[in-house]
């Protein structure tokens, strides 16, 4: 079998996989196609990383749209459970707009898989948002 | 994932591949060790000028800085040079567990090369850039001892380095303000230092041939320990891409002291002494734009208390050149470094801390296999 071959294949796969369902949902003109959908009970939002390659190593921020409620993104993090540590980089939220904000200073120092936790707040009810992010080398 | 991908993920993982070598003996290589292997390279990655230093790139500054580098006049008492305990003949290292300057300090002095891929600089990341770092031996009273007014005077002084001062600078040294004058030799120094590069390895052939599917010619003892590094060892997970490292912090289990009462604080340390230096990246003495300076992962860097005792996983290109190894020197092997994995003592390790470390157990062939690999690097 041919090495090239088998590598171009897995190149094909994106480089963040989730077991959340992929979706173009919430916003279509503004969510790109590699954007990734959380959903809690009958709220969900959308994360599209930013940039989408080499995600190991190198900071990266994320965008987050809100979208069926008025909730606050309260906090961001992430952390490998398999190795028993998170980043070592603590990210800062930004409300870009209503419902729409950006988290700067997110890095993956290894790949593996992550899992990824944004807790939102509305009005007085906190919900928690989770996804594991594979991390190819 | 897409279904369409996962399912061709899941086929080529059952299948693995098989790689023939010389002689009878064969190493297989799974889609997952594949992956590793190509985030190895290539070699050399492009390397971009510092933003935080006007002088980066710029060949007149770095032919000064490699003068400078040599240069015993940044030293008080006029008897060491940056390059004493960074020789060039021992590849930017001295070959001491402990380096000596005048006295003998705490941690091994790291060999220098590809400076322009590290996110931060020091065992303990004290720096976010290169320049910064640079002055630490100058004025560390265990290194170079020197003092900011002791520069200042001598470059002012000095014929040839007030007159490369203003040629390379732009302004006269009597014109400078005392810290930015030190500044400024620090980043000549940096944009020397940047040059020092590795050359294309055995292993960066290597890897290509694999990945292309050429016929190979490394031992099978070489094959074996790459197969070793990127799988079972789980060292990729650290020393990963292109440069062998991930630029982060790691508690490895090495002594938490120095010498009997005196404990070495690591990332925990570095991290309070990043943030309380005026040389870092969101200060005033870089060059880069506001706007560039908020996005440097200093602005982000979290302390914990987990960083006690860790530090900066070091690239592992020239590695068989620059023994002794660890940040304290205390390994003096390759063979070493390979036997502190396989026996580690992960009780030794910080409760909090991370859970990747398990003792390897390799046998004796494996420990030869991983060093044999590690060689061609």
């Amino acid at each position: 079998m041919k090495y090239k071959v088998a590598l171009a294949i897995l190149s094909l796969s994106c480089s963040v996989s989730s077991n959340a369902e992929t979706s173009h949902a919430c916003n279509n003109e503004t969510i790109s196609s590699s954007a990734l959908e959380l959903k809690q009970q009958d709220r969900r939002l959308v994360i599209t990383p930013k940039p989408q390659d080499e995600p190991v190593g190198k900071l990266f921020s994320l965008e987050i749209q809100i979208c069926d409620d008025d909730s606050v993104v309260t906090k961001v993090k992430a952390v490998m459970p398999a190795h028993g540590h998170g980043m070592n980089y603590r990210p800062k939220v930004n409300q870009l707009a209503e419902k729409s904000y950006q988290v700067e200073g997110l890095l993956f120092h290894m790949p593996g898989v992550w899992l990824l936790t944004i807790e939102t707040k509305s009005q007085g009810t906190r919900t928690k948002f989770q996804s594991e992010l594979l991390i190819k080398p | 994932m897409k279904p369409f991908a996962l399912v061709l993920f899941s086929l080529l993982v059952c299948f693995g591949f098989a790689q023939p070598v010389v002689g009878q003996e064969k190493v297989e290589f799974t889609v997952s060790e594949l992956a590793f292997i190509q985030s190895h390279g290539p070699w050399p990655p492009k390397m971009e000028p510092d933003p935080s230093n006007r002088f980066s790139g710029e060949p007149s500054a770095s032919a000064w800085g490699q003068q400078l580098f040599q240069d015993v006049r940044l030293s008080q008492a006029q008897t060491l040079s940056c390059a004493s305990c960074h020789d060039p003949d021992r590849y930017f290292a001295d070959g001491k567990a402990r380096s000596t300057g005048t006295s003998t300090v705490d941690r091994n002095a790291i060999a220098l090369a590809d400076l322009r891929l590290n996110r931060w600089f020091g065992w303990a990341g004290q720096s976010d850039n290169l320049w910064a770092q640079s002055i630490h031996p100058i004025l560390d009273r265990r290194e170079m001892n020197a003092t900011v007014e002791t520069i200042v005077q001598r470059v002012r002084q000095e014929s040839d380095l007030a007159a490369n001062y203003t040629a390379i600078i732009g302004k006269g040294p009597k014109e400078e303000e005392p810290l930015r004058l030190l500044v400024n030799i620090a980043k000549i120094l940096a944009a020397y230092q940047e040059t020092i590069r590795t050359p294309t390895s055995a292993f960066d052939l290597m890897r290509t041939r694999l990945l292309e599917d050429e016929m190979i010619s490394e031992d099978a003892a070489v094959l074996a320990g790459l197969k070793l590094f990127v799988g079972k060892g789980k060292c990729s997970l650290c020393h990963f891409g292109p440069n062998f490292t991930n630029g982060e912090f790691h508690d490895i289990g090495l002594p938490y002291f120095i010498e009997s009462g005196q404990v070495d604080q690591g990332r925990y340390g570095g991290i309070r002494d990043l943030k309380a230096s005026a040389f870092n990246r969101l200060g005033e003495y870089g060059d880069e734009p506001a706007e560039s300076a908020a996005q440097a992962p200093t602005a982000f860097v979290s302390l914990q208390h987990r960083n006690w005792g860790e530090f900066r996983v070091p690239s592992l290109r020239n590695v068989s050149k620059t023994a002794p190894y660890m940040h304290n020197g205390t390994l003096a092997s390759l063979e070493d470094v390979v036997r502190h994995y396989s026996t580690i003592d992960i009780e030794r390790l910080h409760a909090d801390g991370e859970t990747i470390l398990k003792s390897l157990d390799l046998t004796k062939q494996e420990i030869a296999n991983l060093v044999a690999f590690l060689k061609t690097l």
